[in-house]
């Protein structure tokens, strides 16, 4: 009954936003949007279109339903925060029942759809993606500032979906495209938990900016981890992935983000928090945009 | 001139990592806040997670884990590339 009322109120026009606001539309665009770098890169002559649908399909819709679970299980946490007490979980505009089931179901459909469309090496990455995302990532974000780490596993993964999306194949390449995406997570990640310490700290989230008040273990990690991505980011071109026009802009790109990590870490302020986590988001398409731009073919 | 800028940079990397390790090791037992010191060994796990996945990366890379991985998993040739691990068909 509460079901049957549920997919009524999910029917109703006016409902249908509630319920695309419980996938995170935007992060689930960036998703499908990695996995496709991710595809085109591991393609070998012409795109297979129908192959790359049902990989964005399968990709998209498991990234919906990992977001709308990870908001069922942070619903009472998520009341507690600024940023996140308008979602509609807490805010109550979305019943419980009805968000697992459209969770459940987006999961289950997206999964099927990877595993019966594209392959079953996408299908496990998928489900692997969900399970560390919703089971791991989302409970440890109590316990320990670790949770960022754990959590930019599934984060790291889309593009290696695309990758095997395409070839079938776990291949260094696909880990180097995961190395990139998960260094680039951490001083993104670090610069929103900086800029929301205090919305953070409220939720009860263990945070690494909330357990470190003054600023100074964050700052060495936003370092480390942008340092890292430097050199990592530099792999595409010298495995002959991208050309040299890839290699001279991603330094470039590589060189500012640690510019900007330094700043923050130096300053350790909101105000240069955001002016990083504003150049993560910058940096990010237009490092996959440049390596499919000079795509070598093989 | 792209292998010279490939290793500067990541010897920049690894030098840093280094002198935050070096610090948190310098640093250890000092504190009798014991929660302090969980802390420093919770950011010592933070710090060596890039140095092994770039580590991993390198094996990878230089092929250690290719004729391990396809032997343990198919014993078939890879599918794309020579670092190619080939699971399963579609």
């Amino acid at each position: 009954m509460k079901v049957q009322r549920g997919l009524a109120i999910a029917g109703s026009p006016a409902r249908v936003g509630e319920f695309v606001e419980l996938t995170k539309p935007r992060i689930t665009f960036m998703v499908m949007v990695t996995a496709a770098a991710g595809f085109y890169l591991a393609s070998i002559g012409r795109l297979d279109a129908a192959l790359f649908l049902h990989t964005m399909l399968g990709t998209g819709l498991v990234a919906a339903g990992a977001s709308c679970l990870n908001q069922i299980v942070e619903r009472e946490t998520d009341a507690r925060m600024d940023r996140t007490r308008a979602r509609p979980l807490p805010a109550g505009r979305v019943e419980l029942l009805p968000a697992t089931v459209f969770g459940t179901a987006l999961s289950l459909l997206g999964t099927l759809e990877l595993l019966l469309a594209v392959n079953r090496t996408t299908a496990l990455i998928g489900l692997a993606t969900l399970a560390l995302y919703v089971a791991l990532y989302t409970p440890l974000k109590r316990l320990t500032s670790l949770c960022t780490v754990v959590g930019a596993i599934p984060g790291a993964l889309p593009p290696v979906m695309g990758w095997t999306g395409a070839s079938n194949a776990l291949s260094a390449e696909a880990w180097v495209l995961f190395a990139i995406l998960f260094l680039w997570q951490m001083p993104h990640f670090l610069a929103i938990a900086v800029a929301y310490r205090d919305d953070y700290a409220r939720g009860g989230h263990a945070m690494l900016p909330v357990v470190d008040p003054g600023g100074i273990r964050t700052a060495r990690q936003t370092i480390l981890y942008s340092a890292a991505l430097l050199p990592v980011s530099l792999l595409p071109s010298i495995l002959q992935m991208s050309g040299d026009a890839y290699f001279w802009g991603a330094l470039v790109l590589g060189a500012v983000f640690v510019a900007f990590g330094v700043a923050s870490a130096r300053d350790r302020s909101v105000a240069s928090a955001r002016r990083l986590l504003r150049y993560s988001v910058v940096y990010l398409p237009l490092l996959l945009a440049l390596m499919a731009l000079d795509k070598v073919t093989p | 001139m792209k292998p010279a800028v490939f290793w500067l940079a990541g010897t920049g990397f690894f030098a840093y990592q280094v002198i935050v390790l070096a610090r948190l090791l310098a640093e250890r037992g000092r504190s009798a806040n014991p929660a302090e010191e969980q802390e420093r060994g919770v950011e010592m796990v933070w710090t060596l997670v890039p140095a092994a996945l770039i580590a991993a990366l390198a094996l990878m890379l230089s092929g250690f884990t290719d004729g391990a991985w396809s032997q343990s998993r198919t014993g078939d040739t890879p599918l794309v590339g020579p670092r190619a691990i080939r699971i399963d068909g579609p």
